[in-house]
């Protein structure tokens, strides 16, 4: 019954480390650039589908590096977005320009998903290691899941650390608090909104490749993985880091723990959940 | 003696407005310029200017024998200018003495480090690791003092420098200045009080409607002969 109990919760907090790891680009992009990027969706996709693409062209190629690779692509991709593209548009003071262009680029992502790779679902083979097993403390812990939860957790670790103790992570923050003065001590304003670009989009390729090793992909994927990314920003704080990490885990818990009582319900009570967080936020005035 | 600045038949527009017309000013290296006028005489469009956040503008400016670009505030750092701004505009997702790492990132060779910023404002070597918003007004216009001299300016350019403070941190702030000034940095200061600064200034130009109305020795200037030059007024 104990360990029934622990392991529901093993499975939660690993499901929660997954979707806080698809919200934190999401959460990344919108608090230093303030752009909503409706096409972080499709760069999870576009991660899952790099990773199953190098695993077929070199098989023998280790997971740190099919990882490293996705991740590499998906910054490539998101840096180039961001410099031809939502850069220009984000000259504009309405934030519904870069939100619409970052709409139009998901359009054209998936599109060209699909005309590459087919419609077909895709999944990373993960071997024996979806079933595998591992012992702690008298707990039988799936391995795959501990890898995850493990993967998504250095993730955050690196991306906090990257933040808040390198000068890197100063120009960061100091412009998404003031643009213009930090522009003033001599802060590279468009080549750190590229940098944070291609951070943010490398972020969703390691949500792509863990999401891809447990369950399948399709080009179309994106569109519930931004739904996802963005309950978990809402309920994080825009912006916030450690927030997205914290919704992520109260998502992915609750969607575990409602399993067990109703086997169809899939994302219901994860949606359930985030509106009631929402309406009692709004009764006790802290929609904002 | 060396000119600093040299601003040579300057105008700018905000939109269709035409905040400075025609302004021309010099400061040579280490003097101490104190720039009054009213709200909307365009003293913060000039220092808007200076450091890139007004495009703008025609005309001439020079830093140490530079021409400055229009609209480029990394540039403006790199000539040698640094800007206290109004309402101090300190970052508060970065502690104090985050604050100032990010203000030396220009990498301008000098006397200024945070060592030296510590020794000049003790009290933010105590704060150095909490946010600038818990800190009270004086303790931030400090910082924001700190953070632009960490970029080792040729010219230190203050908005509204003793806005909000009470008398005592004035003097505090301004005795700071005055060690700045020390160190052979030159200076552009605005500020409401007018008697104050004029005691720390070597030279005074008064703004009216964007024009320079009034220039001459700091000494001996008072808020009423000030009201003279504004006015147009004889002695």
């Amino acid at each position: 019954m104990i360990a029934g109990l622990i392991e529901t919760l093993f499975q939660g907090i690993t499901l929660g480390g997954l979707y806080g790891m698809i919200g934190v680009g999401l959460a990344l992009n919108f608090g230093i650039l303030r752009v909503v990027n409706l096409a972080q969706g499709e760069l999870i996709t576009i991660g899952a589908f790099l990773a199953v693409g190098l695993v077929a062209l070199a098989p023998g190629l280790s997971f740190a590096a099919v990882l490293v690779g996705a991740f590499a692509g998906c910054a490539l991709i998101g840096a180039a977005m961001q410099a031809a593209a939502i850069e220009r548009a984000m000259a504009f003071r309405d934030p519904m320009v870069p939100m619409l262009v970052t709409f139009g680029l998901a359009v054209i992502l998936r599109n060209l998903l699909v005309e590459t790779m087919g419609a077909d679902l895709r999944g990373l083979d993960v071997g024996g290691l979806g079933q595998a097993r591992i012992d702690i403390a008298g707990l039988s812990l799936g391995v795959l899941p501990l890898v995850t939860l493990a993967i998504a957790l250095a993730a955050f670790g690196g991306l906090a650390a990257l933040i808040y103790r390198t000068a890197f992570g100063r120009q960061v923050r100091a412009l998404s608090d003031r643009p213009d003065i930090a522009a003033l001590m001599g802060v590279r304003v468009r080549r750190v909104h590229t940098l944070v670009a291609a951070l943010s989009a490398g972020l969703a390729a390691i949500a792509g490749v863990l999401l891809a090793m447990r369950a399948s992909v399709s080009p179309f994927s994106g569109v519930a993985h931004l739904l996802v990314a963005f309950e978990v920003v809402v309920l994080g704080g825009l912006g916030s880091i450690r927030g997205a990490l914290g919704a992520g885990m109260l998502l992915g818990l609750t969607q575990v723990v409602s399993s067990r009582f109703d086997g169809n319900a899939g994302l219901l009570y994860v949606h359930l959940v985030f509106f009631a967080v929402l309406v009692f936020r709004a009764m006790t005035g802290r929609l904002s | 003696m060396t000119t600093a600045l040299r601003i040579d038949a300057l105008s700018a527009w905000h939109g269709a407005f035409r905040a400075l017309s025609d302004v021309s000013l010099t400061l040579e290296a280490g003097r101490v310029l104190a720039l009054v006028g009213a709200n909307g005489a365009g003293k913060s469009t000039l220092l808007g200017l200076l450091t890139g956040r007004v495009p703008g503008w025609t005309g001439k400016v020079e830093v140490n024998g530079t021409a400055l670009p229009p609209g480029d505030p990394r540039a403006a750092s790199a000539l040698g200018l640094a800007l206290v701004p109004e309402g101090r505009l300190l970052f508060d997702s970065l502690s104090v003495e985050e604050n100032l790492l990010i203000g030396g990132g220009g990498g301008r060779p000098g006397p200024w480090d945070v060592a030296s910023v510590y020794r000049l404002f003790q009290i933010l070597r105590e704060k150095r690791h909490q946010r600038p918003s818990t800190m009270s007004g004086g303790q931030q216009q400090m910082l924001a003092i700190g953070r632009a001299l960490m970029s080792n300016p040729s010219i230190l350019l203050c908005d509204e420098i003793s806005l909000g403070l009470s008398p005592p941190v004035v003097a505090e702030v301004y005795a700071a200045l005055a060690e700045v000034r020390g160190q052979g940095t030159a200076m552009v200061i605005v500020d409401q009080d007018i008697a104050r600064v004029c005691a720390t200034a070597d030279e005074v130009a008064c703004l009216f409607k964007g024009r320079i109305s009034h220039r001459g020795p700091a000494r001996g200037t008072t808020p009423q002969s000030i009201r003279e030059a504004y006015f147009g007024v004889a002695a």
